[in-house]
């Protein structure tokens, strides 16, 4: 309590702070996996649900681009619904939003991911329209054309925000410039600027054309789940497609890197280096949920380290974040945040030492236990809509997990012991190996940036 | 009610025990209101499926309530909610809730209102009551809390509005939409002079005028009954007291029609050009507002609205990216309908707002078919379903409603209302929306270009 406070109200006329809660057990919705084709369906049961969401995995993501093309897997996902052979563009999504559905793509370094969330007494009709995209989009050259103008002024607004061209410095430091992994997934204003209709068509039949996985949330008793993967993967393939190697990290990177961006009243940070997929950690004596209990005290939360620093004790951004994406092929460590311009090279160096001392001296169990708590508690909160739900079992599909991963996990997350929790982070964080990407005003920022000695 | 938004109510009310099940369709939970003896309002909405509760405080105090020269304090202010209160120390808010496993801890200011949530685990309701009745009854203000929040402010101000490219469009929209000293003339985020003059005695002066439990209303969703929440309630917010809230200066009531065909032009740094309109609207759930949301999802949301369909694919005027109309719903005076367009390379900006309002006038004249009307609906009833799904965004529709009508069920009005809308009247609320002097356009120019020009010169 501080001892200037303004307070109003009698204090006395306050009650007292009620007892603490023990954690609660959870149970991750039931999954059924049932084979279909060439390919197979992952649903998850929600009963009472009024939300379908169906989603279309397949493989075929940025790694798969042609050199020269960066964006093409995007852009061919995103494509799909713009015509098919039986319905123009403008009709298709005309038939998508009279169902009240919500189509979304999503496209990664391995995979198109093609979603929709709709009302589940539409959602045969709703996996008839996935089955159209995918498998019978029509390309014209006058949809592509005008698709593909849009995308490019698209591309040059996105890389006139703050945010793409750090991304891409970080990346670019990683991996290299030349590399395709050093590079962003939805390619740059020049790369899409490439892209052409006859490249679209070229990457569909190679990539998209082959069975994949349908991952479905919704109340299963009202869904024919077999009928919906014989409408979207019929009589395809499966998939022969071998997965592209995994990118090789620079061996010894630059640890600064300096986007200019003149006249930025803030500068854009993104500060990290490789790590481990989630596939991998074991290997490397890593826990994934002791590793998930560290992260968040470093940088998952408003209360976490990082953002207590920053923002609340040096007022220097409106938030800052860090953590662990064990993505495919490869995860990364990386930190973002927003500050202001005069205090870029104040918070890099702030940031970087609030790193270095949470390696050194570990989290404290005073944190472990109100991490774990948060965690525990913040599972059934995270997972109440369809969507919610679907994205884990996209991460269940992409990284091999077993169908009850949610729930082991959850009952993991409250035995984790703070020795498990601290070595976790030791194994997984390299503060000597971060690399420093700075989108910001070089002229302003760049000696105060030089002279930290990175 | 002297603090209701509306006088006017129809639809679904409470029985006279508080209870009620809501219209079907609207929603299809079991709700309870009551009021403690110092004026709080609470709503109780049971839903057992999940461990977890939602609870949501509306105060009813926004940007409109900001004297001159104080803009952006109702915000700041918020930001001081969550730096401790009598028994909670500064950074301690988010801990709390935390330790007891909550999660979707927030809170927002608009013009209208300040909404403060969090969902967690039924076990902890009691927590977050206790640590709700603590800002509420006693907050801590500091000049270091004040100090440090107004540089987060600033910093959430350059990042949302300064560092981003069209980032003030809304801001500027807003102060030619309305009057000079009228309530929303205003931005919520304020400006950095206004942000750098704000003195102490500023927001000890704010939370004792408005943050009283008599200007609030509690909303709790989820795994609880109306009887532990009637419990928990007087347990810890049954001895705070109602305060006075200042008379504010009387507010003239604005036309339905902005009375002005106004056209602004900005050179900024910019990619590309971009227009930005605004129309004047109803106020939100009077009559004309619905019909004003069908509209404008009718002609400016989602790949099939008309917008999109004449000036993106038929007539190639104007890009994909951000092609769109959206209402405001703003509660407590006239509301606007705000739209953007981005012109396809070639096509000047005068070009692309003759067809942008040309396809807006259309409407006007001959109405729209009943499969736009469908296509609306089925958005529009889908958007709802998504929009309870969660307790926290159904305890955030509950407050808000009980709020603005001293009743949370009329919430259940809320679909209906939409779906009843026929084309007659889409067609009138164009005629009113889309009339000549009715609009104000935003036009930016990238500066790049003028330099080069003056250049050349």
């Amino acid at each position: 309590m501080t001892e200037t406070s303004a307070s109003f109200g009698a204090a006395a006329s306050l009650a007292a702070r009620p007892g603490s809660v023990p954690p609660r057990p959870y149970v991750f919705p039931e999954v059924r996996t049932v084979p279909v084709g060439g390919g197979r369906i992952v649903a998850a049961h929600l009963p009472g649900q009024p939300i379908a969401w169906l989603s279309v995995l397949l493989d075929g993501g940025a790694l798969s681009d042609p050199a020269g093309l960066d964006g093409l897997a995007k852009a061919t996902a995103g494509l799909l619904d713009e015509g098919t052979q039986k319905r123009s563009a403008d009709d298709f999504g005309t038939a998508v939003e009279s169902l009240g559905g919500s189509w979304s793509v999503d496209t990664g370094w391995e995979t198109a991911r093609i979603s929709l969330d709709l009302p589940i007494r539409e959602a045969a009709a709703g996996a008839d329209l996935l089955a159209e995209a995918v498998r019978t989009p029509a390309f014209t050259d006058v949809d592509v054309e005008r698709y593909l103008s849009d995308l490019v002024a698209a591309k040059r607004e996105s890389f006139a925000r703050p945010g793409p061209r750090a991304q891409l410095a970080l990346r670019s430091a990683l991996y290299g410039a030349d590399a395709r992994f050093g590079r962003l997934t939805g390619g740059d204003p020049e790369s899409v600027a490439a892209l052409n209709a006859e490249a679209v068509r070229a990457f569909h039949a190679t990539w998209l054309r082959h069975a994949g996985t349908l991952l479905i949330a919704g109340d299963l008793d009202r869904l024919d789940v077999e009928a919906l993967g014989r409408t979207i993967f019929g009589d395809f393939p499966a998939s022969t497609a071998s997965r592209p190697p995994a990118p090789a990290a620079l061996p010894s990177p630059q640890r600064l890197t300096i986007a200019d961006r003149p006249g930025a009243v803030q500068s854009t940070l993104r500060i990290g280096h490789p790590t481990v997929t989630r596939a991998e950690a074991a290997q490397h004596g890593i826990d994934v949920v002791a590793l998930r209990l560290t992260a968040t005290i470093l940088g998952g939360t408003f209360t976490s380290r990082i953002n207590h620093e920053l923002r609340e004790v040096k007022g220097y951004t409106y938030g800052a974040h860090a953590g662990f994406d064990f993505g495919r092929p490869v995860g990364l460590f990386s930190f973002s945040a927003e500050v202001r311009t005069d205090a870029t090279a104040d918070a890099v160096a702030d940031t970087l030492r609030v790193i270095d001392e949470f390696i050194d001296g570990g989290a404290t169990s005073v944190e472990l236990e109100k991490t774990r708590a948060y965690l525990t508690g913040a599972t059934p909160i995270g997972l109440q809509t369809a969507g919610a739900v679907g994205s884990r079992l996209v991460e269940m599909v992409r990284h091999g997990l077993p169908e009850d991963y949610v729930t082991t996990e959850h009952a993991r997350l409250l035995e984790v012991t703070l020795d498990e929790a601290n070595a976790a982070v030791r194994a997984a964080l390299r503060p000597a190996d971060l690399v420093v990407a700075v989108e910001g005003d070089a002229s302003v920022v760049g000696a105060p940036l030089e002279a930290l000695g990175l | 009610m002297a603090n209701s938004a509306h006088m006017t109510t129809a639809g679904a009310t409470a029985t006279s025990d508080g209870t009620a099940q809501a219209a079907a369709g609207g929603f299809a939970w079991p709700v309870e209101q009551f009021s403690l003896g110092n004026g709080l309002r609470v709503v109780v909405a049971p839903d057992h499926s999940a461990p977890i509760v939602a609870v949501n405080l509306w105060y009813n105090v926004g940007s409109r309530h900001e004297p001159p020269g104080k803009h952006g304090f109702a915000h700041l202010f918020e930001h001081l909610m969550f730096e401790g209160s009598a028994q909670v120390g500064k950074g301690e808010h988010f801990g709390v809730l935390q330790e007891v496993g909550g999660a979707a801890i927030n809170a927002t200011t608009s013009s209208d209102r300040t909404n403060y949530f969090q969902t967690v685990p039924s076990a902890a309701l009691a927590t977050v009551l206790w640590l709700e009745a603590d800002r509420m009854g006693a907050l801590a203000l500091t000049q270091e809390t004040l100090d440090n929040q107004r540089e987060v402010v600033k910093n959430e101000r350059r990042q949302r509005y300064d560092n981003v490219p069209y980032g003030r469009w809304h801001e500027v929209l807003g102060e030619l939409a309305y009057p000079e000293g009228h309530p929303y003339h205003h931005s919520t985020i304020g400006s950095m002079a206004e942000l750098d003059s704000a003195q102490l005695s500023d927001f000890t002066a704010f939370y004792e005028s408005y943050y009283s439990p008599d200007n609030a209303v509690l909303t709790v969703v989820g795994d609880t009954t109306a009887e532990e929440v009637r419990e928990l309630t007087e347990r810890y917010f049954g001895a705070l007291s109602p305060r006075p809230r200042p008379q504010l200066p009387p507010v003239e009531e604005l036309a339905d029609v902005l009375g002005k065909a106004e056209r602004v032009e900005l050179e900024e740094p910019v990619p590309l050009p971009r227009v930005f309109f605004a129309f004047r609207s109803a106020r939100f759930a009077e009559p004309g507002s619905a019909a004003d949301d069908v509209l404008s999802v009718v002609l400016g949301r989602g790949r099939g609205s008309r917008l999109f369909r004449e000036l993106v694919t038929e007539r190639r005027l104007a890009q994909a990216e951000g092609g769109y109309l959206g209402t405001w719903q703003r509660a407590w005076h006239a509301s606007m309908i705000t739209g953007m367009a981005t012109p396809r390379d070639g096509v000047t900006l005068p070009q692309l707002e003759a067809a942008f309002f040309e396809v807006c006038e259309q409407v006007a004249a001959d109405g729209v078919s009943e499969e736009e009307l469908s296509r609306a609906r089925s958005m529009l009833a889908a958007d709802w379903s998504r929009e309870l799904a969660t307790v926290g965004s159904r305890a955030d529709q509950l407050g808000k409603h009980a709020t603005l009508f001293d009743d949370a069920l009329k919430v259940a009005d809320r679909l209906p209302e939409l779906l009843e809308v026929d084309a007659a009247q889409v067609q009138e609320a164009a005629v009113r929306v889309f009339a000549p002097d009715n609009r104000i356009t935003l036009a930016y120019t990238p500066t790049a270009e003028r330099n080069d020009e003056s250049a050349e010169a």
